[in-house]
């Protein structure tokens, strides 16, 4: 479990990594490393140069941009952003799933965006994306585009990114936990709550689960709900039929499969609509609470692990 | 949170003020302050001048004939030192050796490096050396291997078939291994010919089973079965082989639960002079059975070296780990169970096979071999015959594996319990207690036998104890009439309130389960140790036990301090080296503190009593009124002067040169324990104040101890969380109480992997499915929440030692899994809404209930629809609904 020959470069500027990228096509680039060193290790990848964004200034940011988004840089890594209080309070969904991802440790190291174009389909970052609606910033030699969390994810291990591109950041819709911070909608103050519910015999490793966040009204109106699934297909999978029956003010997931287009055998297609009940309950529950005891975990405390809820 | 366990031993033998001896105290391990600092050094950390790295290209095919190793490629390579294969052995790589059937030339035994033909996904087929193990992994890649596939076979039902591919066509024996005494066909079971995949036969028999079972008012046969498992220590497997031309010797760091073993083993196959091996052993990161044999990577690592005249080293990586080392379990049950309305069983015939892997690697069958006789275990099963087949499949060879044996039997025999206790109607604890074997019965000889291949044997009896007072001080301090309640309490909310109310942790159906186990240590086999105080008075103990983190060093010393009247840390052990030692069985069987330590009391004992007779002649007294204390040896009216150790020790040295060495000591002591052979260790000084003692004990201590778990099951997704978990031992005496609750908490970490999470799995050609994904292995996150190590208020001796200590290093796992299997079941039952129907069919078992391990996810929903299916009645409840609960 020793890499293949390889080479290392540490660029400066975001051209160079873009030059380097274009120049070497079995480059990679490195981020935390969480997932391409024991690949490599395992030689299942053998890319002939590693990219590495450490020194690349501007990478190490958690962002709120003028028009209500989160904007997650390169380098951000997960536990900062689990960390984060401004995320815990305006991105919910996104803490609520990067404190399931590996463990302390490799979290300390594994970055957001790495986690998200890493896209393993049992993965929680990449459901993230699609729930929110996110967009994946990529830079490649013709400039930066903006890549849609609905056309990102192509199957297992497989993104929209090129080969000469590099996702700078992540961003993401701002969804303010508790009235006051939301934006009026001129119906009333919206609360928003997120859950993140998976099966995962062992804590750093799901088989499979759901992520939901819903806005609720002061008088109990779901007024917005996004869901989605992971560890259920080859890609995270947005559970539309299920987020227009939860607004229509049904039942979550009467019955079967909450996704039309991906229907799936075995055990996470008879689970998951259990799942996707038991996330909206929770997300729901959550934006009823009272802000006071929202109190974030003090730092350094590991917050409680809640592996099979 | 774990509940000290100390508090509750009774103090070890008076020093010599009336104090207690540290045998028995808390005393922390003196191996934490190197581990936990990072200063512990193994096989890994090792560099010597010179130092080479080897990497083994290993099989990619499940089954198939070498045509040809290609190595001229890597050979060219510029930075290749050497690449070998089968055929660069002039007389052929060594086998391995088979402890399980030792049959010289046996044809079913692995040779070191594969030679015509490869017979599982990882078995080594040529070795690259190179300077490290970056370049080695490169070169290792330009090894062509051409393969011509043959039909494997992947599983227990292929294996046994008659059509089935043969692994070892030509291995006569093979199927013939059937032991000459057994019962056989008299005892029920078929008197076919074996198939060709069936390496042995081995038969436990007690009692008329046939006779027992037609006469049994009810019976009911099941299919109980465990997964394959890997033992995935932290440290994997690894040595450095070093040839030093000059002294025409061999060193060896390797990591091993055997350096004694493998030393032989080593210098056998290079065709050395018995001295001319030394293995020493390094700190060992863990191994549970899966370092004690010799390995294929041994040999070869140890022939290059003196090949190349540089030292080799070669460290296992994890992915390799999966497919290289020994696994363990992968066996069916099939049961035949007689009992009466009460619950009594009468008589249990069981059909055991065992997936051995490839070859008769060492101790490939032990799992084959240990299981047949232990399934009763503290039960009366006053009928008994079980057959059991080791049988040869294209996988990774198995090996000895923690509670090898014994916890699969437990496993087996535990859910009989818990199946005949739901078709009578009866508490799983009270059908225990009307079948565990009585006080008053102690010593238990259950009269079976064990017909082997070559002999039979007669199963030891049970030494002492008291199995029922066990189970119900375990039920009392378990709670265990307040769990039933709150089980109860779940069950008739889930039925009367809506479901939403039944939802959620802390609502979910709960099951209670007990795991009741005998845990034979340490019968047998010799160990030996010796003492020895220089002339500064430094208190040293060797012995041949080998640790791999269980705490030895600590152990020894507090048994060897306990002797001397000695502070522990005055007592310096050094382990692990046969240069220092001259013999040793090694670590393995729960053996180490009832017989190592066994071997460290005798030996300190026979110390002692030479270094009283020479103070008596220096304090001119005869030696009955010579004392030994904290300070010394003095007279005991208290008049004179105390001489301390270093004074007996120097005026041994000057004694009269005409007393020939250890005349007055040297012999064979017939002890009530067992057989103590001293010597004054004649190998290192002719003065020296020594005592070695090779200590066989004269029958198998029996621990035993009760498991209790608590799980709830999540009826939505089949997830098992394991709520709490008690376990009451008692194994004797107790040495150390920390050393000891280490034990069963490792123990019950390694259980709740075999019981809920792990699992070596085939794809259905064969091969593993994607070792470098790793092994589900349990953390310390996926241990209950309350977990609590007690031990017997009144421990039962052994007498089958000095110290009276029985074994603790398996029970575990042995008793761990088989609490949480009856507590999934449990649960699963609870889950379906009725309490404990009595099943009609009177053949079938228990429908939805646990046979197979493990119980992911999957396989507990898989059964809690089945179940459901079965018990129509209020059991089922909708998976969803309105969100209105106030959990988390």
């Amino acid at each position: 479990m020793k890499p293949a020959p390889f080479d290392y470069l540490s660029p400066r500027s975001l051209d160079e990594v873009v030059r380097a990228l274009a120049e070497h096509p079995g480059a990679r680039v490195l981020a935390g490393g969480q997932s391409l060193l024991p690949a490599m290790a395992r030689r299942a990848l053998r890319p002939s140069l590693l990219v590495d964004l450490r020194a690349v200034p501007d990478l190490d940011r958690i962002e709120r941009t003028a028009h209500a988004t989160l904007l997650v840089g390169a380098r951000v890594t997960q536990r900062q952003v689990e960390r984060d209080q401004v995320v815990g309070q305006e991105c919910p969904l996104l803490t609520e799933a990067v404190r399931r991802v590996g463990h302390p440790q490799t979290r300390t190291r594994g970055t957001v965006v790495g986690g998200v174009v890493h896209a393993d389909p049992a993965g929680e970052l990449p459901a993230v994306l699609v729930a929110l609606d996110g967009v994946v910033h990529a830079r490649g030699p013709h400039g930066t585009r903006r890549i849609d969390a609905a056309g990102f994810y192509l199957g297992a291990g497989h993104t929209a990114l090129h080969p000469d591109e590099v996702a700078v950041a992540v961003e993401l819709p701002l969804s303010p936990r508790f009235p006051g911070r939301a934006p009026d909608t001129g119906e009333g103050a919206v609360a928003v709550g997120a859950a993140c519910v998976e099966v995962a015999p062992r804590a750093n490793a799901a088989l499979c689960g759901v992520l939901a966040q819903v806005g609720v009204r002061d008088d109990g109106t779901i007024t917005a709900a996004r869901i989605a699934l992971f560890g259920v297909a080859d890609r995270p999978v947005r559970a539309r039929r299920a987020e227009r029956a939860v607004l229509r003010g049904g039942s979550p997931s009467c019955g079967g499969h909450p996704d039309e287009e991906h229907p799936n055998a075995g055990y996470p297609g008879e689970v998951v609509g259990e799942l996707v009940s038991r996330a909206l309950r929770q997300a729901v529950r959550r934006a009823h609470r009272q802000p006071s005891r929202q109190t974030p975990p003090p730092a350094g405390r590991e917050a409680p692990r809640e592996p099979h809820e | 949170m774990t509940d000290a366990v100390g508090a509750q031993d009774p103090p070890g033998a008076p020093g010599p003020l009336g104090a207690p001896g540290p045998l028995g105290a808390p005393v922390r391990r003196r191996e934490d302050d190197r581990l936990l600092r990072g200063h512990g050094r193994f096989v890994a950390d090792i560099r010597l001048p010179g130092q080479l790295t080897a990497v083994f290209v290993r099989s990619r095919r499940t089954h198939a004939v070498l045509r040809a190793v290609d190595v001229t490629a890597a050979r060219r390579d510029p930075r290749t030192v050497a690449v070998v294969t089968a055929a660069d052995f002039p007389d052929g790589p060594p086998l391995l050796p088979s402890a399980s059937g030792p049959v010289p030339g046996l044809v079913s035994a692995q040779p070191a490096l594969a030679i015509d033909r490869v017979r599982y996904v990882g078995e080594p087929v040529a070795v690259v050396v190179a300077a490290d193990r970056y370049i080695a992994e490169d070169i290792a890649e330009l090894v062509t291997v051409d393969y011509e596939p043959l039909p494997a076979v992947v599983d227990l039902d292929t294996a046994l078939r008659p059509d089935a591919p043969v692994l070892h066509p030509e291995d006569g024996r093979a199927g013939g291994g059937v032991p000459a005494g057994a019962g056989g066909e008299a005892d029920g079971f078929p008197g076919r010919p074996s198939p060709a995949n069936v390496e042995q036969v081995v038969r436990a028999v007690r009692g008329d089973v046939v006779a027992a079972l037609a006469a049994a008012p009810c019976t009911f046969s099941v299919r109980l079965s465990l997964a394959r498992q890997a033992g995935t220590p932290l440290e994997t497997r690894g040595l450095v082989a070093a040839w030093d031309a000059t002294a025409g010797r061999l060193t060896l760091w390797t990591s091993t639960q055997i350096p004694h073993g493998v030393k032989d083993a080593v210098r056998t196959a290079l065709g050395l002079p018995a001295d001319a091996v030394r293995v020493v052993l390094p700190d060992v990161g863990g191994a549970f059975g899966t370092k004690m044999q010799p390995y294929p990577e041994e040999f070869v690592v140890a022939w290059l070296s003196r090949r190349l005249g540089r030292p080799v080293a070669w460290a296992e990586d994890r992915a390799e780990h999966l497919v290289a080392t020994t696994h363990g379990r992968d066996q069916r049950h099939d049961v035949e169970v007689g009992h009466d309305a009460d619950g009594r069983i009468l008589a249990v015939r069981d059909r055991i096979a065992s997936d051995i892997g490839a070859y008769s690697f060492t101790n490939a069958a032990s799992e084959a071999i240990g299981t047949p006789a232990a399934v009763p275990g503290p039960y009366r099963v006053p009928a008994y015959a079980a057959e059991s087949l080791a049988v040869f499949t294209n996988k990774t060879p198995s090996g000895s594996f923690r509670g090898v044996g014994v916890a699969p039997a437990t496993f087996v025999m535990e859910r009989i319990i818990d199946l005949v206790a739901a078709r009578v109607g009866a508490d799983p604890a009270e059908v225990r207690l009307r079948n565990l074997v009585g006080p008053e019965q102690m010593p238990f000889d259950s009269g079976t036998t064990l017909h082997l291949s070559a002999v039979s044997i007669p199963w030891p009896p049970y030494d002492s104890g008291d199995y029922p007072a066990l189970l119900r001080r375990a039920l009392e301090l378990a709670g265990y009439e307040e769990l039933r309640r709150e089980q109860a309490r779940r069950r008739s909310a889930t039925d009367t309130a809506t479901a939403t109310d039944a939802d959620g942790p802390g609502r979910w159906p709960l099951g209670i389960g007990l795991g009741m186990f005998v845990e034979p240590s340490g019968g047998g086999t010799a160990e030996l140790s010796r003492v020895r105080v220089d002339e500064e008075g430094t208190v040293e103990v060797t012995a041949g036990i080998a640790p791999s983190g269980q705490g030895h060093e600590t152990m020894l010393a507090q048994i060897v301090a306990d002797e001397l009247r000695l502070p522990v840390e005055d007592v310096v052990v050094r382990l692990g080296d046969t240069d220092r030692v001259r013999w040793g069985a090694g670590t393995m069987a729960s053996r180490s503190a009832s017989v190592g330590g066994g071997a460290a009391r005798l030996a300190a004992r026979e110390l002692r009593g030479r270094a009283l007779r020479v103070a008596a002649s220096l304090l001119g007294v005869p030696v009955t009124d010579v004392t030994l204390t904290g300070t010394g040896f003095a007279r005991t009216d208290g008049t004179g002067p105390v001489l301390p150790w270093r004074e007996v020790a120097r005026a041994h040295r000057r004694a009269d040169p005409d007393r020939p060495a250890g005349s007055d000591d040297g012999g064979r002591t017939e002890a009530e324990t067992g057989t103590g052979t001293t010597g004054e260790g004649a190998q290192t000084g002719e003065r020296e104040l020594a005592a070695e003692v090779e200590f066989r004990p004269a029958g198998t201590p029996f621990g035993y101890g009760v498991h209790v778990s608590v799980v709830e099951v999540d009826p939505g997704t089949g997830a098992v969380v394991p709520l709490r978990h008690l376990a009451l031992d008692d194994c004797g005496t107790v040495v150390n109480p920390l050393l000891l609750a280490g034990q069963v908490h490792g123990g019950i970490g390694f259980a709740i992997g075999d019981a809920l999470l792990g699992s070596v799995r085939y794809t259905p050609d064969g091969a593993p499915v994607d070792p470098a994904a790793g092994y589900p292995l349990p953390t310390a996150s996926g241990m209950p929440a309350q977990l609590r190590v007690h031990h017997a208020d009144v421990p039962a001796r052994t007498p089958w030692n000095a110290d009276g200590v029985k074994g603790a290093g398996e029970g575990g796992v042995i008793g761990g899994t088989a609490a949480i299997a009856n507590a999934v079941a449990d649960a699963i039952a609870a889950a379906a809404g009725t309490p404990r129907p009595p099943v009609p069919d009177p053949q079938a078992a228990d429908p939805g209930t646990v046979t197979r391990l493990p119980l992911t996810p999957p396989e507990v929903l898989r059964l809690l629809s089945l179940r459901r299916a079965v018990t129509s009645t209020g059991g089922r409840r909708p998976l969803t609904g309105p969100a209105t609960e106030e959990e988390d």
